[in-house]
């Protein structure tokens, strides 16, 4: 056995402490020359990080491409009239059934129908005001937007901003009403359609006033509320000019695109010394609204877009379903996308033009459509490849 | 559990080399790993026979028959970088080596040793600023951070012919670990249209690499009257490695691991001591790594070379034997110079070293005290240099194993 004097017993008991307390410190500033040496792919302080940045002059073609049918929308309002090269029908639709609220004071069969009429209210025009005409419609599972010839006239409404005009139900309408209001066992489904104003106004969700005496002569005001669908249109002797401009429409679901030229990016990702610089540290757009081409009095504050960006043009089927999953992001007049993601994925293929697809998209209080200015900055850092 | 515990003892006795030009390395910048003896003769030491020698140099100096020795070195090392107008000071310390022989009876001695070989460690952070004016900003920065390096563990045997000649044969066992992270990143401003937005880019890497290799090392000394002549070579075999690294992008993180052939080179040394009389003891060296043998499929910075070391130093003792000395009077002066080449072209390292032995009263043991005062330099980099200013501490103790004596070793 061996047994250590207190020297040894010392020097080991020293050398385990130091064990644990060996130390370094930061080397700062000088010794760049000699890292930078090391692999300069990655420590060159100045080539490390290669910037490509294009700018409008590097789009190609800005144009916009239509949906491939008249969009739906179904909405607590309505849009309905003629804005330049668009236009709009609104549906409603009524439903009585045992489980619609019933008013304060309810009444029975055994009261006295006065009457009823439908309300229009509208909430802001395009124009100072309108005659809309009211027709009969199918119900919404079987309509076919723009196609009901066989639709009978109730009347008209003027429609003002911000005002309120009704005309009145057929009576043998009033009476089904009636008669659906005062026996849970029946139920009552009807609709209208409402177009024809020649400027674009949105209208609050029409409804149904009946008015009853009771027995002892007082009267009784009920109101029906209705679920509302509009259908938007462009017409069609207008879709080449519209096509030529980058602009983007949240009722007609028109798409803007951007054919991106990208040879400065490709340029950059090789150079004379051999190196490849293909991988994408970051990649931004900036996009930004041309002024002046907001439709301020029916514009709508919630609006999203949407950014999609490949490298080749895709067809509206195809957008769509890309859409249907892509992120979400706030309009605003100027902002910055990352796209860092796809450009790395592109980069990794051959040379080809960028096609960045934008699109407005969940609005949930009205009308929006603008025209873009070509981005004026795509800015590219890219890095040597490992 | 053992292979974790191993790791971790190595990445501290190796913290903190700090030099960049480790960095163009394969192992890291090579360590001088010797008792406080031949530390302060500048690293001299393998034609001497000494307990104080440890067996670092000369595996055959631990034949020492009846004698028990123990030797342990740490350093402070003050690193200076300068590179054109600039410099960085850093300091660090770590412990260097732990040497123990031991008797065997008619057997000879047995030694086991652990001395820090390459050291890897470095913490360096830069930024530069390209651009910095109201319209805009562009900066680079880089960090990395590194801890590990070649250990090695050694047991072995040695034998001494009365008056005569002494061998020595040890088996080594190497370890090396690397675990570094590196972070290259960019800060990008500007001023779009008013509204200004900024960027910041980063890559980084981080590798663990690690392998073990078997070594042998062999010795021998001969005294030839007043002088001695030792020689001592180690040869270390072929081994594998493991290399995982992880790339992380601004979103995205890649992973690897691959297995990789290494083969650390051989050395050589030369070395001779002379005693004119109990006083002086006077030592040189001659060493070479046969770094142009280093062997790997990991690819290298730069090609290697092979690298000599020469190596000279003197010990003065003013009363050795005398019975009533003032305590000065046995105190060991020590001096040394030496020039050794760093492994790849145009690039060395000299350095000049003080200290003394201090004698513990009443005991075999001694503490060493060293000042070394060194610069290193690469032509590769002209506006580059490193000034060293390293003191050391070791501990030493020798006893007779039979030596009848009341208090136990």
């Amino acid at each position: 056995m061996i047994h250590l004097n207190r020297l040894g017993f010392c020097s080991i008991f020293f050398f385990s402490l130091l064990l644990f307390c060996s130390q370094s410190e930061t080397i700062t500033g000088a010794g760049s020359g000699v890292i930078s040496d090391l692999d300069s792919t990655l420590t060159d302080l100045d080539g490390a990080f290669r910037p490509a940045v294009l700018d409008s002059g590097d789009i190609q073609k800005a144009y916009s491409i239509p949906n491939d049918a008249p969009v739906t929308h179904r909405a607590d309002y309505l849009l309905i009239g003629e804005n330049g090269a668009e236009y709009a029908f609104g549906h409603m639709q009524f439903e009585i059934t045992d489980s619609l609220p019933v008013p304060n004071t309810s009444y029975t069969k055994d009261d006295t129908l006065k009457g009823a009429a439908l309300f229009f209210e509208t909430i802001g025009g395009i124009g100072d005001s309108g005659v809309v005409n009211i027709y009969s419609s199918p119900e919404f599972d079987s309509l076919v937007p723009g196609n009901d010839t066989d639709a009978e006239l109730l009347g008209s409404v003027k429609l003002a901003d911000n005002s309120t005009d009704s005309i009145s139900l057929p009576e043998d309408l009033q009476k089904q009403i009636f008669e659906a209001r005062t026996d849970s066992s029946r139920e009552l489904t009807f609709s209208f359609s409402i177009s024809d104003t020649p400027e674009l106004m949105k209208v609050k969700n029409p409804y149904i006033i009946v008015d009853v005496k009771d027995k002892k002569g007082k009267t009784v005001r009920d109101s029906i509320g209705s679920t509302t669908h509009f259908t938007f249109y462009e017409k069609d002797e207008a879709l080449d000019s519209l096509s030529a401009i980058p602009l983007a429409s949240y009722p007609s679901q028109r798409i803007t695109v951007f054919e991106i030229n990208t040879e400065d990016i490709f340029s950059k990702m090789n150079d004379a010394s051999g190196i490849t610089y293909s991988e994408v540290l970051n990649a931004v757009i900036t996009l930004e609204l041309q002024e002046g081409m907001v439709d301020s009095v029916l514009e709508a504050s919630d609006i999203d877009l949407q950014f999609l960006l490949f490298d080749k043009e895709l067809e509206i089927d195809s957008l769509r379903k890309h859409f249907a999953s892509s992120r979400h992001h706030d309009l605003h007049s100027s902002f910055t996308l990352s796209v860092r993601s796809p450009v790395q994925k592109l980069l990794r293929g051959a040379q080809k033009p960028l096609y960045a697809y934008i699109r407005l998209s969940h609005s949930k209080s009205g009308y929006r459509k603008v025209v873009w200015s070509k981005p004026p900055k795509f800015e590219v850092v890219l890095t040597p490849t490992r | 559990m053992r292979k974790t515990a191993i790791s971790f003892l190595v990445l501290f006795v190796t913290a903190g080399a700090q030099s960049p030009l480790g960095l163009h390395l394969p192992a890291g910048m090579p360590v001088q790993s010797v008792t406080g003896l031949s530390s302060s003769m500048s690293g001299s030491g393998t034609g001497v026979k000494d307990e104080n020698m440890g067996i670092n140099l000369n595996p055959a100096n631990m034949a020492m028959p009846n004698r028990s020795a123990f030797s342990s070195l740490i350093s402070y090392d003050l690193l200076q970088i300068k590179e054109k107008s600039t410099s960085s000071t850093t300091g660090h310390y770590s412990p260097r080596m732990l040497s123990l022989i031991l008797p065997a009876g008619s057997a000879g001695n047995i030694a086991f040793s652990l001395e820090k070989r390459n050291d890897a460690a470095i913490d360096f952070l830069n930024k530069d600023v390209n651009i910095d004016n109201e319209n805009a900003y562009r900066a680079n920065y880089i960090g990395i951070t590194r801890n590990g390096g070649l250990t090695s563990f050694q047991g072995g045997w040695g034998y001494s012919i009365k008056n005569g000649p002494s061998f020595g044969i040890l088996y080594e066992r190497l370890y090396f670990n690397l675990s570094s992270s590196s972070i290259f990143g960019s800060e990008i401003s500007d001023i779009l249209d008013s509204s200004e937005y900024e960027h910041e880019y980063t890559f980084s890497e981080d590798t663990e690499m690690s392998y073990s290799s078997n070594g042998v090392r062999m010795g021998m000394l001969v005294p030839i009257g007043k002088l001695s002549v030792g020689l001592s070579g180690e040869y270390i075999f072929y081994t594998e490695g493991d290399l995982k690294r992880t790339y992380q992008n601004l979103d995205s993180t890649e992973n690897s691991s691959s297995d990789f052939y290494v083969h650390l080179p051989p050395s050589l040394s030369a070395g001779i001591g002379y005693r004119p009389d109990s006083k002086w003891l006077l030592a040189a060296d001659l060493h070479a790594t046969l770094w142009e043998r280093y062997r790997t499929e990991l690819g290298l910075a730069r090609p290697l070379r092979r690298a000599y070391r020469v190596s000279a130093g003197a010990r003065f003792i003013p009363a050795p034997n005398k019975l009533a000395a003032e305590y000065w009077e046995t105190v060991q002066y020590r001096a040394g110079v030496r020039y050794n080449q760093l492994p790849f072209d145009d690039a060395q390292e000299y350095a000049i070293s003080l200290g003394a032995g201090l004698p513990i009263a009443n005991d075999d043991g001694l503490i060493d005290v060293i000042f070394e005062f060194g610069k290193r330099s690469d032509s590769r980099f002209p506006d580059y240099s490193e000034n060293i200013i390293r003191m050391q501490l070791g501990i030493n103790g020798g006893r007779d194993w039979f030596r009848k004596n009341e208090s136990n070793y």
